[in-house]
């Protein structure tokens, strides 16, 4: 056995837990070596010094103590306020600043949004008089004269068309289906020209007229009236 | 005595107040004697004391003590930690204690005031060394010659290897003797 080793067995040997040959090679190793002899004693001593401190150790106050450990120990009980449990109240306070940091936050990072429609144009109309009464400017422009919608106005109308069609279909109204097939006809033609050419302005005019679109809308709001009365 | 004790854990489990308090009693001074001597003041040993009782009554409760794990070596475990953890919150990596409140070792009567004044004094320097060591060392060092633990035990408490134990128990005998060089007889 090196010293290395006897350093390694030497808590084992102190424990008692070094037997047979490992205990006898050790013994000898202590015996021969004058520097694992020394650290033996030096360990022995050290040992025994610290041991050998066997003065009584003052008595803290112990029912104070467990006082401390049992209302540490105990888990916390929240107490009523006002008759409502404080986590009610603590659930309260945390949804109010919720709402509160939402609305704030759309005030200072969301754009201003208009009262009326999401997009540029007309309201939206629910009833076939709302939606002649809006389309009323765009029909009887004259197209000719450079008086034409601009074509997001004539998509937004497209959209309110295709929702009072759906109706019309639902209904079996044949004579309000035939109008407004003719007036998306005229729409498309508005959404999809080119402003800039003269050609396109006169043929859409053209158009207009052979449908007799201002007129039919006229008749149809009046018949709507009189049967209302009626 | 652990296993008179295992009628005391089911019921403390359950969250018998009667039933923890019996647990204290019959731990308590042995928690306090390792903080203290750990701690070398009474102020710091009863901080200990309370904090590792409170732990382990709140792990008690969500059932982290298994069948096997007898309730003394757990709670000695955890008073293992949190004498630790306690000085390296407070004082950082190299806590050096004061000793100034450890009481002198008892006088039998029969020895001469200079005997007894070189008693006081090698194991004061003792003592004095001993709060001068790291943390891990000195923990090992209070648990085999103030608690009488043999390794395995320290191992248990220390919640590491016995080679580790072994290593830090030598780096602290290594570290004691330097220091305590001109009063060890067997340097010399």
């Amino acid at each position: 056995m090196n010293c290395r080793g006897f350093q390694k067995r030497l808590f084992v040997y102190q424990d008692g837990r070094l037997a047979g040959p490992d205990r006898a090679e050790f013994e000898r190793h202590g015996r021969e070596c004058p520097a694992c002899a020394a650290l033996m004693r030096d360990a022995e001593e050290i040992g025994e010094r610290l041991r050998g401190d066997t003065a009584p150790i003052p008595a803290p106050d112990w029912d104070k103590a467990w006082r401390r450990i049992r209302a540490a120990a105990t888990p916390r009980r929240l107490r009523p306020l006002y008759g409502l449990p404080r986590w009610a109240l603590a659930g309260a306070a945390f949804l109010a600043v919720f709402v509160l940091g939402v609305a704030f936050a759309r005030l200072v990072f969301l754009p201003p949004e208009a009262g009326g429609p999401r997009s540029a144009g007309p309201a939206f109309a629910y009833t076939p008089q709302d939606f002649f009464s809006v389309l009323q400017p765009v029909i009887a422009s004259d197209p000719a004269a450079g008086l034409v919608a601009e074509p997001a106005v004539a998509r937004r109308l497209l959209d309110n068309l295709y929702l009072l069609k759906a109706r019309a279909e639902k209904t079996n109204d044949e004579a309000l289906r035939q109008l407004l097939a003719d007036i998306e006809l005229v729409l498309l033609e508005i959404a999809h020209m080119d402003r800039s050419d003269p050609e396109q302005a006169r043929l859409l005019g053209l158009l207009i007229r052979e449908k007799g679109l201002p007129l039919k809308m006229k008749v149809f709001k009046f018949s709507e009236r009189k049967s209302t009365r009626i | 005595m652990d296993g008179d004790q295992v009628d005391w854990v089911a019921l403390a489990k359950q969250g018998d107040s009667g039933a923890m308090h019996e647990l204290y009693e019959r731990n308590r001074g042995r928690i306090y004697s390792l903080a203290y001597r750990y701690a070398g003041n009474s102020a710091d040993a009863e901080d200990i004391l309370q904090e590792s009782f409170a732990k382990a009554f709140v792990s008690l409760a969500k059932c982290q003590l298994n069948e096997n794990t007898y309730f003394a070596s757990w709670l000695y475990r955890i008073a293992v930690n949190c004498t630790m953890d306690h000085f390296r919150r407070r004082r950082g990596p190299n806590d050096a204690v004061t000793l100034d409140e450890l009481p002198g070792p008892a006088s039998d009567g029969a020895e001469t005031p200079e005997g007894e004044f070189a008693r006081r004094e090698a194991r004061e320097l003792v003592r004095h060394s001993l709060s001068r060591l790291p943390r891990r060392r000195r923990m090992a060092v209070v648990l085999r010659h103030y608690q009488q633990m043999k390794i395995a035990e320290i191992a248990v408490a220390m919640g590491c290897s016995e080679g580790c134990v072994k290593k830090q128990l030598f780096q602290a005998l290594r570290q004691l003797r330097r220091e305590l060089h001109p009063s060890l007889g067997g340097s010399r």
